[in-house]
């Protein structure tokens, strides 16, 4: 993606309150691999996905002027989420016949469909907005913590090492590996129901 | 060290809030406990929890092409991208082009140095970038830009020498250009020269024009796409990357803010619907930017530096940079209107305004400033808000020369409410309505005065009414008289301590045998004090001129304004010096239809006198003092010089302004208003408020200069001591003043010494007569 998620102008500067600004940037951040890989595995092109992407963000931001008027619904993450969902469940599952013309009138009148029932579109993209959800969490954990105690955790806990050859690779305890490991995870849970919890 | 198991303490562990040594323990503590090993990881989460995390977080392919973009590398694309060449200099070959380097990556593509073998030449080479390439999309943009630049043919837009659309990667070839950008520039030495900032904006501008005739709108006009060509110092705006036909909105990327914020314009930063005005914002805010070192909307983040501009007014150019004209800071502060239809019209005309006023900078004697911009420069004075103290006061040799002593002192608006009386106006009466505005009436002459030599009482004043307003630049009232609603007479004065003196002029449209006189001077007592009551001064020591600030007429005083007066009482005797001077050096010049003739003039000057002493040298020289108001007497001689209010007024702005570094301007402003009749010349020193050198006039003398000096050297020695720039100027030489010189002499402490001669052989420019 973007190295920085960055926005259209115009929608940022529709976004007054600076809570939403966040909201909108986490938004981002999560919808946008996760819309991204959701439409590759569909089989869209790199280059045809990423245009897609971008008209799924310009749909949402265009109905921003509707959160505005409806702010009572609840948290303005709440809402974009909510939007951008049924819209690319709704995209997916009229896939076949609109692939790639897929232009702004087709938008409006998808995201004003009822929301998304379960079906396996929508389980699918739930899977991946999930993942890109850890994804996020993990790069924000990953900050915080020591590169060592990163890799002691990555190393057991994802690459499924023992603690012990990990604690000989890395020059620490295998109890201090162990450690590592449950406070990453620990950690990763905690920022995983925050951002969660948001939606 | 313990070895208990304990909840507690893998709670704390987990959440890592255990001291240094509590850590080390249970380290050491899990090494043996598989129990609490276990109990720490269902603290953790759980064994479920671990395997969501294990299968989320690990990347997969997709993963990776999220992210090629930023782990893309030179190797990389060379191995993927190039065909291999034989030279081993090269990264590789591209469609018949030798490429050299990799320069730079944008959004949308990749930038090459490379090497066009059939044309001998090294060019650039714009491509699409690899990853944007399969999609049909982007390739048709790319094609459309490219084409679109390539339409532009204008010295000032990046030309394309060849666009390759098809192709695995498309890409467009363009000269390689060698300098450095705007942006690079502005780093190194900011703000840039006046003349610079002008020449560069205008090039800018006049390719935004010519981008303009195709429908093109750059849309990311900023120092960083503008490019300084070295040597000749040509201006190119490169990067017409995000430019694209005006009607064609629909294709903004979203992810990428198109156009760098802190260079947008207002209704960019809306996503409104865009035309060339946008780019004459950003324009703008370049201008603003070269000529303040600072961007004028630049906030910590996107977001602010977005509201700043649509809300925000940015800091005044004045007040980061005072130096610079007041005609810069309008024409950028009216690129910077926030609504475009307030911007001008269109990069054209911008282009061709700064031209003008890059001219009128470099050739000041020939190119006048741009007209529109004369006037506005005028309501832009802010001197007048600055208080300022000080006197001025100048000493004149009748007959030899005219020397001036400068000091300062600032008038605030007098109140000249009450009763009044003369023999011509009867009685007076003002009232204040405002600060600075009187209304007033008058009772006309009690009897008939015989104005003229034959006696005709014609321009006896009838009773009549007055309106009276404070002019701030003029440091004088001006305003009405006569009967009715709208009184058409017109009037100007200034209060002298008990005495308000002035000039009234009849109107123009009163039958001509009514008015035999168009211009006549008025002095109105204090009801009740005579001129008898005026203190008598007369001195006939010279001393400095801080002593000087006598505020009642001398006997001097009156007889050197008799001698004006009479002059300007009657125009066909033009003999003695002082007026004959002030006629001679200042051409008739038709401004508001009132005060236009010579008498006027000198009558209008000689209001701008307070006080005139005479002192004798000790070789019988005369040498007279004039004390005045210096703003009024300034403002006379501008006026008079140039014969037009807006411009004596900014050269007025341009001399007293806040004394930051010198203002040269005021005097190119002023030579180009005169150009080959030069009679004034201000020169500004910057030290302080006052070492300005002012050449008025000529007076008929030829050995001017032993005189000259011999006043210095008597001057007790100190005025001699101060002189640290004396020089003689001559005018270029025609059939009227051949032979006629200036002299003019600046003297620190604030003190000035004026005059002029006529020479009976021609001094040279600029020739030094006195160190």
């Amino acid at each position: 993606m973007t190295p920085t998620p960055t926005t259209r102008a115009s929608l940022l500067f529709r976004l007054r309150d600076s809570q939403d600004h966040e909201a909108w940037v986490e938004f981002v951040e999560i919808y946008e691999p996760a819309i991204y890989r959701q439409l590759r595995k569909c089989g869209l092109q790199d280059a045809d996905a990423r245009e897609l992407m971008q008209e799924v963000f310009i749909a949402v931001s265009r109905r921003i002027e509707c959160w505005e008027l409806a702010k009572e619904q609840g948290s303005f993450r709440g809402w974009l989420r909510r939007v951008a969902r049924n819209l690319v469940i709704n995209w997916l599952k009229h896939s076949q016949r609109r692939m790639l013309a897929f232009g702004g009138q087709d938008t409006q009148t998808l995201m004003a469909e009822i929301a998304a029932e379960d079906c396996p579109e929508s389980i699918e993209f739930d899977k991946e907005l999930r993942r890109s959800i850890f994804q996020r969490a993990s790069e924000t954990v990953r900050q915080e913590q020591s590169p060592k105690t990163w890799q002691a955790f990555w190393s057991t806990a994802i690459d499924g090492e023992s603690p012990a050859v990990v604690a000989r690779e890395l020059g620490m305890s295998a109890g201090a590996v162990r450690v590592a490991k449950c406070r990453v995870l620990a950690r990763l849970r905690e920022v995983v129901v925050t951002l969660e919890n948001q939606s | 060290m313990n070895d208990v198991c304990s909840i507690e303490l893998l709670t704390k562990a987990v959440a890592n809030r255990l001291t240094a040594d509590e850590e080390t323990a249970l380290y050491d503590h899990l090494e043996r406990c598989d129990a609490c090993c276990a109990r720490m990881e269902q603290l953790a989460g759980g064994q479920h929890w671990q395997q969501e995390a294990a299968t989320l977080l690990v990347k997969d392919d997709l993963d990776a092409e999220v992210s090629e973009a930023s782990r893309w590398s030179d190797v990389d694309f060379s191995v993927e991208h190039l065909e291999p060449s034989d030279d081993a200099n090269v990264l590789g070959q591209l469609g018949g082009y030798d490429v050299l380097a990799v320069i730079g990556r944008g959004g949308m593509g990749i930038v090459l140095k490379a090497f066009d073998r059939e044309l001998k030449r090294v060019v650039a080479i714009k491509l699409l970038s690899p990853h944007l390439a399969h999609s049909s999309m982007a390739r048709k943009r790319f094609a459309r830009e490219a084409q679109a630049t390539a339409a532009v043919v204008n010295p000032h837009v990046i030309a394309i020498h060849h666009v390759q659309p098809t192709g695995r990667l498309p890409f467009l070839i363009m000269p390689l250009l060698a300098g450095e950008t705007l942006a690079q520039r502005l780093k190194s030495r900011a703000p840039l020269e006046l003349t610079e900032v002008l020449r560069i904006g205008m090039q800018i501008a006049s390719g935004l024009a010519a981008a303009d005739d195709q429908g093109l709108v750059h849309r990311d006009v900023k120092p960083a796409n503008i490019f300084l060509e070295k040597g000749i110092e040509r201006v190119v705006i490169t990067d017409f990357g995000l430019a694209r036909a005006a009607d064609d909105v629909s294709m903004t990327r979203m992810g990428v803010v198109a156009g760098t914020p802190e260079y947008m314009s207002p209704e960019q930063a809306r996503g409104e619907a865009l035309d060339g005005r946008s780019d004459l914002f950003s324009l703008g805010c370049v201008l603003y930017e070269m000529a303040t070192g600072v961007s004028p909307f630049r906030s910590e983040s996107t977001l602010a530096t977005l509201r700043r501009i649509v809300d925000e007014k940015p800091a005044a150019v004045a007040s980061l940079a005072p130096e610079l004209p007041p005609w810069f800071s309008y024409i950028v502060e009216r690129l910077l209107s926030k609504a475009p239809a307030q911007r001008f019209a269109s990069a054209r005309d911008v282009s061709q305004l700064l031209e003008a006023c890059l001219s009128h900078l470099q050739q000041p004697t020939s190119v006048p400033l741009p007209a529109s911009l004369v006037s506005r420069a005028a309501e832009r004075r802010s001197f007048f808000n600055s208080a300022r103290k000080g006197k001025l006061t100048m000493l004149g040799t009748c007959g030899i020369v005219l020397l001036g002593m400068v000091m300062w002192q600032a008038t605030d608006p007098p109140d000249i409410s009450g009763k009044w009386t003369s023999d011509e106006w009867g009685t007076v009466v003002l009232n204040a309505k405002e600060p600075g505005q009187y209304e007033g009436t008058y009772t006309g002459a009690e009897e008939a005065q015989p104005a003229n030599d034959d006696g005709s009482n014609a321009s006896a004043i009838q009773p009549g009414n007055l309106r009276l307003q404070w002019s701030a630049t003029e440091r004088r009232f001006k305003g009405n008289w006569g009967t009715g609603e709208a009184p058409k007479g017109m009037i100007s004065l200034r209060l002298y301590d008990k005495e308000i003196r002035g000039a009234w002029s009849t109107p123009d449209d009163l039958p001509k045998d009514t008015s035999p006189r168009k211009l006549m001077d008025l002095s109105w007592k204090r009801s009740g004090v005579t001129s008898n009551d005026l203190e008598v001064v007369h001195d006939n020591e010279m001393k400095n001129g801080q002593k000087s600030s006598h505020k009642k007429a001398s006997p001097e005083t009156n007889a050197f304004r008799k001698l004006f007066e009479s002059i300007a009482a009657s125009p066909p005797n033009p003999s003695p010096l002082p007026v004959k001077l002030f006629r001679d050096c200042f051409p008739r010049k038709s401004n508001d239809g009132t005060t236009d003739s010579p008498d006027a003039n000198a009558s209008f000057l000689l209001q701008s006198i307070e006080q005139i002493r005479r002192h004798e040298l000790p070789d019988g020289m005369m040498v007279y003092e004039l004390t005045v108001d210096p703003l009024s007497f300034f403002q006379e001689v501008c006026l008079l010089a140039t014969g037009d209010k807006s411009i004596a007024e900014e050269i007025l702005d341009g001399l007293l302004r806040d004394p930051v570094g010198p203002r040269i301007d005021a005097r190119q402003v002023l030579r180009n208003q005169l150009g080959n009749q030069v009679k004034l010349t201000c020169q500004f020193h910057g030290d302080r408020e006052f070492d300005y050198m002012v050449e008025i006039a000529l007076v008929d003398e030829a050995a001017f200069v032993p005189n000259f000096q011999r006043f210095f050297e008597s001057e007790e020695g100190v005025l001699a001591n101060d002189t640290k720039d004396l020089y003689v100027v001559t005018p270029p030489s025609g059939p009227t003043n051949q032979g006629r010189g200036f002299f003019g002499a600046t003297v620190r402490n604030h003190r000035l010494y004026w005059g002029s001669l006529k020479m009976v052989d021609p001094v040279r420019n600029g020739r030094r007569i006195l160190e």
